[in-house]
């Protein structure tokens, strides 16, 4: 065949293979590229297309083999082939490549000067620690809808990033430890009603309130351990209640979870019964909120001259009615005595009042010694000014903290105060009749007279007359709660013995009261956490601080600097340029 | 190995007398200038990330396309590439010496920025994280080195260097674009897909070298994706004698 001579033209069975054959390719391509999305390979009914489109480009070609064979085209078509196919080679050779040195075996070295890229040595033992027998342990990121405020969003979005990168080490480092023992996933909430609501069956969890958002849920088997929002992120305040920052706690507070959630029994809760104390069911929500934090609630008995189970965690005595009998007082004692966690929410004592207690719990007795002093005999009331006419009173106290221990480290991360609706008083002795304990202050009303309100306690008795503070009346600041530990535990330490916390007023656990006051929620759950000791679970993670390198730069420095970065160097650049322009052209 | 040497000083001079990559370098100056004194004078911290990262992936993207169109398309537009076939070089040589004489230029241009960081040492009085600052500049490096390798790779396809800057800029922006959408918090489902998508663009890897983390799987990376596109060039280039 001449080479000028134009080619032959294509009969119409080979114009209409390649048709055919085009349309082959292009489903073909199709279906790989929906294969790889959704994750279809082993599906069987994604090799469906390539049955239909294998065969039909096989056909095709086979019909247009003469013009891949004859033709002047055909030679750089094949040209093109052996390109496309040598460069097929090489992206496989690549993609073994990445998948052997980027998948299979790798090292990483964290050199940041602060380690902050790195787990920590007691997360890499907790997750060696994983159990091979059981199920596997979950943790699931919670997302919620970005603030839409500029700045809070950033801040999420930032909280997000650094959440993510924390899951990775540890999907990482597990993968390395304990193959196929955890696995991370993220669930939107928005967007995926029907996975919220699986979990939600799992977590016990009706509602997933927006300020579950930025939360984990850890989970292994029928064990729920909710990592909050706060408890990753906590902010610093200074005393006067300013912002200093604050600081990522998540390694520390996923850390504590995977060891809560991998111990072989949840830690228990009991409540005393038999003293006309609050039931469950007015107390369900923070039981509920007990339960997510990987505690079991149990219900005690101690009429019947039984001790306190050797696996309680912490007892709660929720507002007795009555006083409570001698031998149950006598096993709280001996449980203290062997260094217990003991809960009691106490109410002032009102005879004439219905709903209040008419005799004391008792209990004041028993908590002297440890130099907490319950006031059942007070009833703080604060009232508030009105236009016109007497003061009104205050539905409900606010009780602020009165210092940095850590049961009350959440109340101050929140800026929440903690409200009671009739309490009675709890002081802090400073010299306890026990040895190494001390007793501490944790929450107290505002001042007496502030701008608002004004707050005092007056002897129970009297208060349906009075309105003001008498000469017998405790003025504000009223102390509201109050905890003793063995020395030391309020600066962070673990030592071991006796803790107690005495709350002024029971109602601030019912399940309108958290329903409606986030301080009281988080003091509840805090209040637990920390007589359970679960607080220092993680305390041995530092937060990893960044690395902050400040240089001092004056306004002359800065004035120098600009000179030489904004003008001098671009400037040099330019002239060397046209310098060099120059040169060439002469 | 002797030929790729003289291969690449004759790029490099070829490089250090073109006006135009003056000009890029000093834009490129000019822009991370402005940007270093905007964070240094607002954070103030000393440290290459706070004041290179952001704009150390977006410069080359931009850089790249320029001082990369006229290595191959130039050559073959004008002719001269034949000369250099004849020459008792091989296609790997030539686009190697290429790759490495305007990568070692865009080298020396990041090598101006030490005056930045001394700039930052001026300023500062307590110890330096040397080992920061190096993971930083090979970051730096290697992500220059994807981009320019890239570019070298369209300007193997073309004759005509506007087109081939062209396409490179527009795929570099593609892969910049996609990589800071991907990195966002928002795409944290962990699907297989966008673990793959998320390795096969550079920000992570590039991040990861800029925040003082050294992994071998970045290297690999940057190694691979290097060296594909100069295969892929060579192929290019090679694939003119089969026609």
């Amino acid at each position: 065949m001449a080479l000028n001579a134009p080619p032959p033209a294509p009969s119409a069975a080979v114009r209409i293979a390649r048709v055919v054959g085009a349309c082959a390719c292009l489903g073909l391509s199709l279906n790989v590229f929906l294969c790889v999305m959704r994750e279809r390979f082993a599906d069987p009914l994604a090799w469906g297309p390539f049955a239909v489109f294998g065969p039909l480009l096989a056909v095709s070609l086979w019909i247009c083999r003469a013009e891949f064979v004859e033709s002047f085209r055909s030679a750089r078509m094949k040209v093109a082939l052996h390109v496309f196919v040598q460069a097929a080679l090489g992206l496989i050779v690549l993609a073994a490549f990445w998948y052997a040195c980027g998948y299979r075996f790798y090292a990483r070295f964290d050199l940041a000067s602060n380690d902050g890229y790195a787990l920590h040595e007691e997360s890499l033992r907790v997750l060696g620690a994983l159990d091979a027998e059981g199920p596997p342990v979950e943790i699931v990121v919670l997302h919620g809808e970005l603030p839409a405020d500029p700045e809070t969003r950033a801040q999420a979005e930032r909280l997000r990033a650094q959440i993510q990168a924390l899951l990775e080490r540890y999907e990482r480092e597990a993968d390395a430890r304990a193959p196929g023992r955890l696995a991370v996933s993220t669930l939107r909430m928005l967007q995926e009603p029907a996975r919220l609501n699986e979990l939600g069956k799992r977590m016990g969890i009706k509602v997933f309130t927006p300020d579950l958002s930025e939360s984990l849920a850890v989970l292994r088997g029928e064990r729920v351990r909710l990592v909050s929002r706060n408890e990753l992120f906590v902010r610093a305040y200074t005393p006067e209640g300013v912002p200093v920052g604050g600081g990522f706690h998540g390694e520390a507070a996923l850390t504590a979870a995977l060891r809560l959630i991998q111990a072989p029994q949840a830690r228990a809760v009991y409540f005393t019964q038999g003293h006309g104390e609050r039931v469950g069911g007015d107390l369900s929500l923070w039981a509920e909120n007990l339960r997510l934090q990987n505690f079991e609630v149990r219900e005690l008995d101690l009429a019947a001259g039984s001790a306190v189970p050797a696996d309680a965690a912490a007892v709660v005595v929720a507002g007795p009615r009555e006083r409570l009998r001698p031998e149950a007082l006598a096993a709280l004692k001996q449980y203290l005595d062997a260094g217990g966690r003991l809960l009691a929410l106490l109410d002032p004592v009102v005879p004439n009042l219905a709903g209040f207690p008419r005799e004391a719990s008792g209990l004041a007795e028993l908590l002297e010694p440890y130099g907490l002093r319950v006031r059942q005999d007070l009833l703080t009331r604060g009232v508030r000014p009105a236009l016109v006419g007497d003061p009104l009173p205050l539905e409900r106290l606010p009780a602020l903290p009165a210092s940095q221990t850590l049961p009350v480290r959440a109340l101050i991360e929140a800026r929440m105060p903690v409200f009671l609706a009739h309490p009675c008083a709890v002081e802090a002795l400073p010299k306890p009749a026990r040895n190494a304990v001390e007793a501490l202050p944790l929450l107290a009303t505002p001042p007496y007279e502030t701008r608002e309100a004004r707050h005092w306690a007056d002897p129970a008795a009297q208060s349906g007359a009075r309105s003001e503070a008498g000469p017998q009346s405790l003025k504000g600041p009223v102390p509201l709660a109050a905890a003793a530990a063995p020395k030391g535990v309020a600066g962070g330490r673990d030592a071991p013995g006796a803790r107690i916390l005495v709350l002024a007023g029971s109602d601030a656990f019912l399940n309108p009261v958290l329903e409606r006051h986030t301080g009281n929620q988080l003091f509840a759950l805090a209040a637990v956490a920390w007589l359970a000791g679960a607080e220092e679970a993680g305390v041995a993670i530092p937060p990893r601080s960044p690395d902050v390198r400040l240089a001092e730069v004056s306004d002359d420095r800065l004035q120098i600097l600009k000179a030489i970065f904004l003008a001098g160097l671009p400037a040099g650049l330019v002239f060397l340029g046209m310098a060099v322009w120059a040169a060439r052209r002469t | 190995m002797r030929n790729f040497w003289a291969l690449t000083r004759r790029e490099l001079l070829s490089v250090f007398v073109s006006p135009l990559a003056y000009g890029t370098a000093a834009l490129f100056m000019l822009l991370f200038g402005l940007f270093f004194i905007g964070q240094f004078a607002q954070y103030k911290l000393v440290q290459l990330q706070t004041v290179a990262e952001p704009l150390g992936h977006i410069l080359p993207a931009l850089a790249a396309p320029v001082l990369t169109m006229r290595l191959l398309a130039e050559e073959r537009r004008l002719g001269t590439l034949e000369m250099l076939m004849t020459a008792p070089v091989t296609d790997f040589e030539v686009v190697l010496a290429k790759f490495c004489g305007v990568w070692l230029f865009y080298a020396s241009v990041l090598a101006l920025t030490f005056l930045h960081v001394a700039a930052m040492l001026w300023c500062y009085d307590g110890p330096v994280d040397w080992t920061g600052f190096a993971l930083g500049y090979a970051g730096l490096l290697l992500i220059a080195g994807y981009f320019l390798a890239f570019g070298l790779l369209c300007s193997s396809f073309f004759e005509s260097p506007i087109l081939a800057a062209l396409t490179a800029f527009v795929a570099g922006l593609f892969i910049l674009l996609a990589g800071m959408i991907l990195s966002r918090p928002v795409f944290t489902n962990p699907g297989v897909q966008q673990e793959i998508l998320k390795f096969m663009l550079p920000y992570a890897h590039y991040s990861n070298l800029m925040r003082g983390v050294l992994d071998t799987r970045d290297l690999a990376y940057f190694g691979g994706a290097i060296g594909y596109a100069i295969f892929l060039a060579t192929k290019s280039l090679e694939s003119r004698k089969w026609r």
